[in-house]
C-alpha cells in the first residue's frame, strides 16, 4: 500500500460515505467510536492548556498569571474535563470500536442509540465550556460540584448552570453507550462466542459497562436536583442535605474512576499477552476478580466523605482496602503473563508496563487515603492530588496511549513511528513523575489542593517548580506525539491485518475493517482464537 | 454460561456488599443506593434470562440524520429548562421532524 492508499484507507475511516453527512449520521459503530476519541481527544487539549496554565500560576508564590476567581474556574473545568469530557469518553470508544470486533458481531446494538450518544456528549461538552462566554465566568465550585458551595448564593450566574447541564448531556450520552455496549456482549455475539471465549478487554468492558449502568443515572438525578435547588431551593437545605448530595455524587464520583480504569486494564491486558507472545495467564481468575473488583468499586464512594464524619467510615475504609484482593489478582496474572514469555519492548508494551508500574504507586497510596486514620492527615491536601493523578495519568492515561499504540494499525491501517513512540514513552514518564511525586511531598507537608497561591514562608516554591516543570515536559511529550501521528499520515507504512501477531478477532480482520467487520470468522475455541491457529500451524508442521 | 447468570452473580455481589453496610449502620440513603443497584442488577437479569431467543439484528442504516436531529433537538429540549420557551419550541419542532424521519426510515425496505 503506497501513501495515497494509505491516506484513502484514513479517510474512508473518518469521512465516507456521505461525505458531511456521514460525518454526522453515520451508524456504524466504528466510525461512531472514532468520531467519540477525537472529540475526546480535543477536549483533552483543552482540559489540558487549563492545567498548565494552573501549574504556571503555582510555579511560584504570589498570584502571577491569574486570579483567584479565575484559578477557580480553571481547576473545575480541568478536572470536569477530564473526567465528563476525555477519559470517560475515550474509555467507552474503545469499547464501542472493539467490542463487536472482538464479539464477531457485524455492527454494535442500537447504533442509531450510540450515535445519538455521541450527539449528547458533544453537546454537553459544548455547554459545558459555553460557560467560559457568561458574565460570570465557567462553573467554578470544582469538578463534584459540591453544594451548598455550588448553590445560587455561593456561585451566582449561568456558568454553573451551563456546566450542571453539560454534566447530565455528557453522562446521558455515556449511559446511552454503556448500554449498547452492554447489550452487544450479551446478546449479540456470533454463534460460538460464549462468554468465557471473550477476551479480557471484552470482559472489562462488559464489567465497564454496568458500573456505567446502575452509576451514572444516579449522577443525572444529582445534577437535575442540583438545578433545581439553584432555582428555587428547598432540596439540599436541610441540616444532613449537603451530606445527601455528597451520597448522591460519589455513587457515581467512585465508581466513574473504575470506568475511567478498567477498559484501560482490558488493553493493557492484551498488549501484555500479546508482546510477550503467550495466552493470558489466569484467564478465569481474571473475570472473577473483574466481576469483585467492580462490585466492591461500587461500595466504597463514602472514603471520599471520611472527614465529615457522617458515614460509615469502618464500612467504607473496609471495602476500600478490600480492592486490593482482585487488584492483585489482576497484578499477579500481568506478571504471570509476562513470565517466561518472549517479550518484545514496542512501544504500546512501553506503555502497557509504564501503566502497571506508575499505577502501583497510585494505588499504594490509595492504602493511605483509604484508611480513615491517614485519610483525615492527607484530606484535601496535594497528597490526594498526586494519587489520584498517579491512578489517572499515570496509569489511565498510560493505559489509554497503550490502546491507542496497539490498536492505531487497526483502525488506519497504518503504523505509527516506533522511535518516535519510544521519545514519547520516554518523556511521558519523566513528565509524569516530575509533576506528580513531588506533589506527595507538599502534601504531606500540608499544601491544601483547590488554592492559587501559597505562603512563600512554606518553601514549597520548589517543589512547586518542579511539578511545573514536569507538566511543561507532559506537554512537550504530547507535542511528540501528535507529531508522531503527522508523520505517520503524511507517509504512511502499511500495517496489514495483523502486524503484532494478535490474539483475538479483531486481528482477524483487514485493517482497518470493512463496513460489517468481517467476511468470514475464523474458528473460535477459546479467548486466543488466532493464536489457536498459531498452535494448530505450528504443531502441523512439527514446530514447538 | 448464560448472560443472566453474569448479572445475577454481580446482583449477588452487591447484595452481600448492600446487607453488610446494613450490619454496619450505614443510614438509609447509601443501603438504599446501593441496594438499589443490586435489585435493578436482579430485574435486568431476570429480563435477560426472559429473552430466551437470540437478539435481533438491528436494521438500521448506515447513515441516520434523523438519529443526529433527534438527539439535538431532545438536548435542546433539555437546556431549553434553562435558556427559554423559545428553545424548547424550536427543539420540539425538530425533534418532530427527527421521529417523521425515523419513521421513514423504519418504513423503507
Amino acid at each position: 500500500m503506497g501513501a495515497r492508499e494509505g491516506r484513502h484507507a484514513l479517510s474512508s475511516a473518518a469521512l465516507a460515505p456521505g461525505g458531511v453527512i456521514g460525518l454526522v449520521g453515520s451508524t456504524d459503530h466504528k466510525r461512531i467510536a472514532v468520531r467519540a476519541a477525537v472529540t475526546a481527544a480535543a477536549f483533552f487539549a483543552a482540559g489540558g492548556v487549563l492545567a498548565l496554565v494552573m501549574r504556571a500560576e503555582l510555579a511560584q508564590p504570589g498570584l502571577q498569571v491569574v486570579s483567584t476567581g479565575a484559578y477557580n474556574a480553571l481547576f473545575t473545568m480541568h478536572g470536569s474535563t477530564m473526567i465528563y469530557l476525555f477519559v470517560t469518553p475515550f474509555a467507552l470508544a474503545l469499547g464501542l470500536y472493539f467490542v463487536p470486533l472482538q464479539a464477531g458481531a457485524p455492527q454494535i446494538a442500537g447504533p442509531r442509540w450510540a450515535l445519538a450518544g455521541w450527539w449528547l456528549y458533544l453537546l454537553g461538552g459544548l455547554v459545558m465550556y459555553a460557560g467560559f462566554l457568561t458574565r460570570g465566568g465557567a462553573a467554578a465550585a470544582t469538578w463534584a460540584g459540591f453544594d451548598p458551595l455550588s448553590d445560587a448564593v455561593n456561585t451566582p450566574g449561568q456558568g454553573m448552570d451551563y456546566w450542571i447541564f453539560g454534566v447530565v448531556l455528557a453522562t446521558a450520552g455515556e449511559l446511552i453507550w454503556g448500554a449498547c455496549l452492554l447489550a452487544t456482549l450479551l446478546r449479540r455475539r456470533a454463534p460460538g462466542i460464549t462468554l468465557l471465549r471473550l477476551p479480557v478487554f471484552s470482559w472489562a468492558m462488559l464489567v465497564t459497562s454496568l458500573m456505567v449502568l446502575f452509576a451514572f443515572p444516579v449522577l443525572i438525578a444529582a445534577m437535575a436536583l442540583l438545578w433545581v435547588e439553584r432555582q428555587w431551593g428547598g432540596v439540599f437545605t436541610a441540616p444532613d442535605g449537603p451530606v445527601a448530595y455528597q451520597h448522591l455524587f460519589w455513587f457515581y464520583g467512585h465508581p466513574v474512576v473504575y470506568v475511567m480504569f478498567f477498559p484501560f486494564v482490558g488493553a493493557v491486558a492484551e498488549a501484555v499477552a500479546i508482546f510477550s507472545g503467550r495466552r493470558f495467564f489466569g484467564y478465569h481468575a481474571m473475570v472473577g476478580s473483574l466481576l469483585l473488583f467492580t462490585s466492591l468499586s461500587m461500595s466504597v464512594w463514602a472514603h471520599h466523605m471520611f472527614a465529615i464524619d457522617e458515614v460509615a467510615v469502618k464500612y467504607f475504609s473496609l471495602t476500600s482496602i478490600a480492592l486490593v484482593v482482585p487488584a492483585g489478582v489482576e497484578y499477579f496474572d500481568m506478571a504471570a503473563t509476562m513470565w517466561g514469555g518472549v517479550i518484545r519492548f514496542a512501544t504500546p508494551m512501553l506503555f502497557a508496563l509504564g501503566f502497571l508500574i506508575q499505577f502501583l504507586v497510585g494505588g499504594l497510596t490509595g492504602i493511605f487515603v483509604g484508611s480513615s486514620v491517614l485519610d483525615y492527615h492527607v484530606n484535601n491536601s496535594y497528597f490526594v492530588v498526586a494519587h489520584f493523578h498517579y491512578t489517572l495519568f499515570g496509569g489511565s492515561f498510560f493505559g489509554l496511549l497503550c490502546a491507542v499504540y496497539l490498536w492505531w494499525p487497526k483502525v488506519t491501517g497504518t503504523l505509527l513511528r516506533e522511535g518516535i513512540g519510544r521519545v514519547h514513552f520516554a518523556l511521558s514518564v519523566l513528565g509524569a513523575n516530575l509533576t506528580f511525586f513531588p506533589m506527595f511531598f507538599l502534601g504531606r507537608d500540608g499544601m491544601t489542593r483547590r488554592v492559587a497561591d501559597y505562603p512563600a514562608a512554606e518553601h514549597w516554591g520548589t517543589l512547586n517548580a518542579v511539578a511545573s516543570a514536569g507538566a511543561a515536559l507532559i506537554a512537550l511529550s504530547l507535542v511528540v506525539f501528535v507529531v508522531n501521528v503527522a508523520v505517520s499520515l503524511a507517509r504512511p507504512r502499511p500495517a496489514g491485518d495483523d502486524p503484532w501477531g494478535g490474539h483475538s478477532l479483531e486481528w482477524a480482520t483487514t485493517s482497518p475493517p470493512p463496513p460489517r467487520n468481517f467476511v468470514a470468522l475464523p474458528p473460535v475455541r477459546s479467548p486466543d482464537p488466532l493464536y489457536d491457529l498459531l498452535e494448530r500451524q505450528a504443531a502441523l508442521e512439527g514446530r514447538p | 454460561m448464560p448472560a443472566w447468570l453474569v448479572l445475577l452473580a454481580w446482583s449477588a455481589l452487591l447484595t452481600f456488599n448492600a446487607t453488610v453496610l446494613i450490619a454496619f449502620d450505614g443510614g438509609t440513603l447509601p443501603v438504599a443506593l446501593l441496594g438499589g443497584a443490586a435489585a435493578a442488577t436482579a430485574v435486568l437479569a431476570v429480563v435477560l434470562a426472559a429473552l430466551r431467543t437470540a437478539g435481533a439484528r438491528d436494521a438500521a442504516p448506515g447513515l441516520s440524520p434523523p438519529t443526529a436531529l433527534a438527539a439535538i433537538g431532545a438536548a435542546g429540549l433539555v437546556l431549553g429548562a434553562e435558556l427559554g420557551t423559545w428553545l424548547v419550541l424550536i427543539s420540539a419542532g425538530l425533534l418532530a421532524v427527527a421521529l417523521a424521519g425515523l419513521a421513514h426510515e423504519a418504513r423503507r425496505p
